[in-house]
């Protein structure tokens, strides 16, 4: 089988990612592994857009009611920021 | 930067300026929704002071002094070399403060190192106090958090001079915390 050889440049702006890539053993194995994983990514994106949809939908219906202070402190239990906070920190921030 | 052996790069595309030590005022909002706090984060060179009233920080009670952890340990070093007539580096006094507080000199325990050692250090937490309140910072009525590495250090030391202060239990980690907070109202306000 013919082997499949391909020369690739790099724009300026990506001279991190040259040098990150010089710096790895079998360049051409390495790339070769991102790119398999990037289309397996390409495959599930379908399904994270949808997630993603969803998600913020649901987040846009929470905020449309007011939250009472017990009800505060579960939400922030549960790792979030209530509307009221995170207005209160980007006005003094 | 390399973590774990592993590659990551990072492009930042904002700033925001924030005051140093800022304490688990925002990681634990709920603790300061109706409080008056002061957040005193010691840290290697220098000491943070910030005064907060219902979450709202008070910049005029922003104050910093250069009382940080290193200067306390030259001022020890410098102690211990003017006593006994030895050069004493700050990282003999590293590894004597880890430790039992006594300078061994040739392997043998200086038996009055560890008063010098302890009054060096009582002497610089009364510093730290002094400082604030030379600069109108009130500890009435409010509830007094240190923060830092270096509040874990003199913990016996501040609470000997001021028993109801509260060093907190992540006192390193509390101000990135309170970060995070604040950079999810970022996000929430683009959102």
């Amino acid at each position: 089988m013919k082997r499949l050889r391909m020369s690739i440049s790099f724009k300026k702006q990506y001279s991190h990612v040259y040098e990150y890539l010089q710096r790895q053993g079998n360049k051409s194995e390495y790339i070769a592994k991102l790119v398999e994983r990037d289309m397996q990514n390409y495959r599930e994106t379908g399904e994270q857009e949808i997630r993603k949809i969803v998600l913020e939908v649901l987040q846009n219906y929470v905020h449309m009611f007011p939250v009472s202070m017990s009800n505060a402190t579960a939400t922030q239990n549960n790792g979030g920021i209530l509307k009221e906070d995170a207005d209160l920190i980007n006005q003094l921030f | 930067m390399k973590v774990n052996g592993k590659a990551f790069v990072f492009r930042i595309n904002q700033i925001f300026v924030l005051p140093e030590g800022i304490g688990p005022v925002y990681s634990e909002i709920n603790e300061f929704r109706h409080k008056r706090s002061l957040v005193i984060d010691i840290g290697s060179l220098n000491v943070n002071f910030q005064e907060f009233t219902n979450l709202i920080p008070s910049f005029q009670q922003m104050v910093t002094a250069d009382l940080g952890i290193n200067l306390l340990r030259s001022k020890i070093s410098d102690a211990l070399t003017s006593r006994y007539g030895t050069t004493v580096l700050d990282l003999d006094v590293e590894r004597l403060l880890r430790g039992d507080k006594y300078l061994y000199l040739n392997g043998e325990k200086q038996e009055d190192s560890k008063e010098i050692v302890e009054k060096n250090i009582g002497n610089h937490v009364k510093e730290i106090f002094n400082h604030a309140r030379s600069r109108k910072i009130s500890f009435n009525n409010t509830e007094v958090i240190f923060v830092g590495g270096g509040s874990l250090f003199l913990k016996d030391y501040i609470l000997r001079e001021y028993p109801a202060a509260v060093i907190h239990a992540d006192a390193q980690f509390v101000n990135v915390l309170s970060f995070l907070k604040i950079l999810e109202a970022k996000q929430y306000e683009k959102a």
